[in-house]
Parts: structure tokens; sequence; C-alpha cells
């Protein structure tokens, strides 16, 4: 192997920079290495920058190429053009320990390897395509040939992840990816998706395609819409009853509370609820009661995903090769939350239920949940916040594991952020964004976090624990159709306005006959 | 006219009328004329005041002395000989002397600009006499006149 640049000495830290004459390879991010007994110590280009500049007059007009010009003063160009590069040491591998810093730089002088593609696969993916419990996401950003990344399913899974991005930088597209590899046969996930844009309906065509079928193994995508997706009223909590409720006076939230314990543990409807209200009253006059009554006739009954008898029930909608979609797009805000919180405590008593060996609805193998939207139940002020606060706390000892997608980190609360042990990382540019990125995700570092607004649509970075170092990917693509593309506004206001011109000349042809014809 | 002398690898001394900025051939270098200079007759360095006189009624062109002007080498395999001839470049063979497998070129540049760091005038007539035989490398020779006389401009600091 050749080396691509010589060591000219020890930087900051754990850094230190080389001298090449390469204007290819070596983009940031990449990943070298040098050798220090034998051993491949493994580093990532962090930046580069030219050592010879052209003087600024040789820049003068645009259409000369100043390589003209030093070519005419009789200077070699190829030798004209150094960088200096700068690499954070990320350390040897070792199987037991991950990533060890050697804490000795390389030498002056001492030669620079770009890593191989076996390198790089054995030693910063945890897993490799195909195996077992291995997601295969996408490929390195900066490489020409196909370096897949590839992340340890069991990690993503029980230690949570996160996909940030702007608006149209593909975070749906890479979540569809993700549910087409949890339903691989090597994975066979139980994935439910909450899907508040109805953009998942496309993941059904995973069931017509070879790529996911073996000789044992069919996977099935189950789309629910708003009429198929109902809540028990009895499967409420205390809390959440509150939240539907607005403006309950100390008095009211009293009668509500009592009613409440008497009728909790019961399958009990709205009317039930109603009468033990009713037999709460001092009179039939009592005001405070029937006001309580009223909201909950008001707000309540007129909930469409809440229901007396109906049930959406979990061995339904998540079991081992199967995806379930529930589309929340015709919902509004309250109901969207309403039916996150339930569904997801839900799911967490029930692996509890399963692992504990306890009574009442268990869920006996792990499930993941994926939550788009997530600023909208994640944060602070969400109906859903503490469900999922506690889901990411403590969801990982259940096998409960969450991937929250969002287009606007910094409204999600960095307490949970920070739960998210995996991170896929998109193009974002807003500064407070890129903040609550920084605050919340410790394992990338500032080079990384600056190469965020340079990212274009479908390129990613990925880092925390289900891969073993922080790297930049291009998403591979995917075998289904995309639900979520961006609408083509001028096209379709074009084929409109043809259509309705026609409708016109029609009208006014239909004017021309008399009224007898 | 003549080479007088040889100074170092890359510079030598011409005995004869030649202009500051004159693109001669001796031997087979090419070179330019940086400055030029009188020197005086050796023999009338060592005479008195009477017989230089004497001299000079006989003798006066070896009272007078002689015009040397000194060039640097632009472009040569081999270094002039002492007494080697020495004639003006015409426009068509400078032209020639800058292409090298058909590509424009001109290495002397760099050392030419340091000899005539003192006084750039003389490199920026010898640009603007290459800009009119070579106007397709006009563009090119334009932006280095640029340079020499933004040099010239920060020399004076004015």
């Amino acid at each position: 192997m050749k080396p691509v640049g010589l060591v000219k000495g020890p930087s900051e830290n754990i850094e230190f920079k080389f001298i090449t004459p390469d204007k290819v390879i070596l983009k940031n991010g990449e990943f070298v290495y040098y050798r220090l007994n034998d051993t491949k110590v493994i580093c990532r280009v962090v930046k580069r920058h030219p050592l010879r500049l052209y003087p600024d007059v040789y820049l003068s007009k645009p259409d000369i190429n100043p390589e003209r010009i030093v070519r005419a003063i009789g200077i070699n160009v190829t030798e004209f053009e150094l960088f200096e590069v700068r690499a954070s040491i990320i350390g040897y591998y070792d199987e037991t320990l991950g990533f060890v810093n050697p804490r000795i730089p390389p030498k002056p002088g001492q030669p620079v390897y770009i890593a191989e593609r076996e390198v790089i696969e054995e030693v910063l993916m945890k897993k490799k395509t195909g195996e077992l419990g291995s997601l295969h996401i996408g490929y390195l950003l900066n490489r020409e040939d196909d370096v897949p990344v590839v992340l340890d399913t069991a990690l993503v899974a029980s230690e949570h992840m996160c996909i940030l991005a702007s608006t149209g930088s593909g975070k749906s597209y890479l979540a569809g990816v993700l549910v087409e590899e949890l339903l691989r046969p090597y994975n066979s996930a139980a994935v439910l998706i909450l899907d508040p844009h109805g953009e998942y309906h496309t993941l059904k065509e995973i069931e017509g395609r070879e790529e996911f079928n073996t000789a044992d193994y069919r996977p099935s995508v189950r789309v629910y819409g708003k009429d198929e997706i109902k809540i028990r009223l009895s499967e409420l909590g205390y809390d959440e009853l509150l939240n539907i409720l607005p403006d309950l006076t100390d008095k009211m939230e009293a009668i509500l509370n009592a009613a409440y314990r008497e009728l909790e543990g019961r399958k009990f409807t709205t009317e039930d609820l109603l009468d033990a209200i009713k037999s709460r009253a001092l009179d039939e006059r009592d005001v405070t009661a029937r006001a309580l009554m009223w909201r909950i006739k008001r707000y309540i009954e007129n909930m469409d995903i809440i229901d007396d008898y109906i049930h959406l029930e979990l061995k339904e909608i998540l079991r081992p090769g199967m995806a379930s979609v529930l589309q929340l797009s015709e919902m509004s805000d309250i109901e969207q939350q309403l039916l996150t919180s339930v569904i997801i405590k839900r799911i967490l008593n029930a692996r509890i239920n399963a692992e504990k060996g306890m009574g009442g609805e268990a869920l006996e193998y792990p499930v993941f949940v994926i939550v788009e939207e997530a600023h909208r139940f994640a944060s602070r002020d969400a109906k859903s916040f503490n469900v999922l606060k506690t889901i990411l706390s403590e969801g990982r000892k259940f096998g409960v594991g969450v991937c929250l997608i969002s287009q606007r980190p910094s409204k999600i609360d960095p307490d949970i952020l920070s739960q998210c042990m995996t991170q896929i990382i998109m193009r974002i540019v807003n500064p407070a964004d890129q903040e609550n990125i920084r605050a919340s995700v410790e394992s990338i570092g500032k080079e990384l976090i600056e190469e965020l607004p340079g990212l274009t649509k479908g390129q990613a970075l990925v880092a925390g624990v289900a891969i073993n170092s922080p790297v930049l990917m291009r998403v591979r693509k995917r075998f289904t159709s995309h639900g979520g593309t961006s609408k083509n506004a001028p096209r379709e206001w074009v084929a409109l306005a043809r259509k309705s011109e026609e409708q016109k000349i029609k009208m006014k042809a239909n004017q021309k006959r008399l009224f007898w014809e | 006219m003549k080479v007088l002398r040889l100074m170092s690898h890359e510079e030598f001394e011409v005995e004869g009328e030649l202009s500051v900025g004159d693109v001669i051939k001796a031997g087979e270098a090419f070179a330019i004329v940086l400055t030029h200079y009188h020197e005086e007759s050796e023999f009338i360095r060592y005479a008195g005041q009477i017989e230089r006189e004497k001299v000079e009624k006989f003798m006066p062109d070896l009272i007078s002395g002689r015009r040397v002007a000194r060039c640097m080498i632009l472009r040569s395999d081999t270094a002039p000989r002492p007494g080697d001839e020495v004639r003006h470049v015409d426009d068509e063979t400078l032209k020639k002397m800058h292409y090298m497998d058909g590509e424009f070129s001109m290495p002397y540049l760099i050392p030419l600009m340091k000899k005539c760091k003192d006084n750039l005038w003389v490199l920026r007539d010898y640009i603007k006499r290459l800009m009119e035989i070579v106007p397709e490398e006009r563009d090119v020779l334009e932006i280095i006149l640029a340079e020499i006389e933004y040099g010239m401009l920060r020399g004076v600091e004015i």
C-alpha cells in the first residue's frame, strides 16, 4: 500500500498534521492510519488546507487558469500543490476494549496510509452487511467505491436512536431504509411507526419484494387509518384524562379523581364515568358535577380515537416480522399526543409484564417504535412527554427501542435527546438546532458538527453506540418507493390551470346552446 | 560587439553600444541587458596628468575608455565565452525562444525579478514588448505585468 502523506508533527490534543500532494482522496471525514508496532492506528481527517496559495493577482481574471501562469513562469504545477491535513487519532481497535488511543502520536516523517475498505469494515462497523442483527443503511460518503455503513440492530433497538435533520433532507427516506432493514430476514423486527404525515404507507410494497422473503419468512406491513385507531377510555391514565378536559377547577378535579379511582382497573365506559360522577354530586343541581359531566361529553365523547369498547390490540400491531403504520394525519394535535402516550405506555407495561411474568397484557418480544415529528411528542409541554421520557430511560431494560425523528431538535427536551444513544444527523442549518445537538450528543466533535450545514440531501452523520466511530454517509437506495416526496407546486398549478381553462371553454360551448335544446 | 567577461553562470558583460532592456544573443545564450556603465582605460588609471594629455593627442580612443553592458542570461545550455560575437535578437527569434514543447514559458522570470527589484521598469518594458510580439499570451502577460507594476508601487509607497 502506498502512503498518501508524511507526518509533519503533532497538533493539539489527539491530533497530528501530515503533508500530502493528494487532491482527490483525502476529504474531510476520510479515514487514514499510521503504523505503531505493526498495529494500524486509525485516524480521521479533520481539516485540510493548501499550503501554497496563488498570489491574489493570479486569480484576477476568472477565465485564466492560474496554473497557466504558474507554468509560464517555469514552476511545476504538481509540485506546487501541497496540502496540510489535520487528522484526529481514533485509536487502534481491540475487540474487547473497542478503540484504544495509543497516546503516542506518529513521528515526523512517518508515512500515513488511506484506510482500506477491509480495515473500515472491520474496525469502524460493529456488524457486516447481511449478518444477523445488522442494519445496512448507506455507504461511506467519502468513498467512490461502496463501503457499507452498517449499524448494530441490537444496540439501536435497545438504546434508542434519533434522526435529526432540516425539512427536505431525507429523514423520512432514511427512516424508510431503516424499516426495510428491520424487516429483512436477518432482523425480522416488530416495528410500530407513528406517522403524523401519512408518508410511510409505501412500505406496504415490502410485502411483494423478493429481497425480504425467504423460504420460511415473509414480512408484512399494515397501515392503520384514523378509523381503525381506537383507544379504550379505560386505558387512559388519570393525568391523560385531565389533559383532555380543559379548565377544570380544583373541585371538579377532586370529583373526577374520586370517580376515576372508583373505576380504575375495570374496563369502564363513558357512561360508567358519568354515573360515577353523578353519584358524587351533592344533588341534581350540583353545578360542579354538571360542568364536569358537560366537559366529558363535549371533549371525550367527541374525540374520535377514544372508544368505550374498541381497542387496538398490541399483539395485532406488534409482531416479529411486521411493521404497523399508524397514520395520525387526520387527527388533532391532542389526539396524536394522547395516542402516542397511551400506546407507548401500554407497550412498556406489556413488556414489563412479559419480562417479569406478571399478569395482564404482555408482549413476549422486543419492539421498536418510530416516532415521526418527535418534537410534537417529546417537547416538555407535550402530553406524551412524561411517557416518552420514561420509556427512553427505562425501555432499554425491557426491550422497547424508540427512534425519534425530528426537524426541530431544539424543541425536543435535551433529557430525552441525550437518551438516544445512536444519532443520525442530516443537514441542519439552524444554529439553535446545531447547538442543541452539540449539547446533547457527546460523541460528535466540533469539526463534525461543522460539517452539518454542508451536507446535501441523503447525506448524514452517523454516531453513537451502534457504530464504532462517527462516520459521514450517503443513505442507500430504498427498495420501496418514498411516500414523502416534496410536491412540485408549479407543475400541479400549470396542470390544474389548463384543466380549469378547458372546463371554462366547455361551459361556454354549453351556454351557447339555447335553453330548449 | 563582443563578450567582454563572464561574471557568473548567469551574468556576463559586453562591450558595445547597448541599451538597458535590449535582448541579445551571445554564442548560444539569450540575455537581457540590465545595466551599463563606463569603464576607464587601464593605462590611464596609472598614467600621470601630463602623460594623459600626451597620449590623448595621439590615441584619443585609449583615453576615452569603453561602454560596458551587464547582461543576464535568459536561456542557454552553455554560457558565452569572452570574445563571442553579440547581436540583437529580433522579435521572431524572441518569440520562438519562449516556446518549449509548444507551451509558452519564461522560467527566467523569477531570477530576473530578483535581479531587477530596484529597477522593475526594465522588466515592465520587457513584458510590454513581449505582449506585442506574443499576443496569444497577452492575458497571462497582463497578469504578470500587473504584479510587476504593483511591486513598483510597493517599492516607493506613494
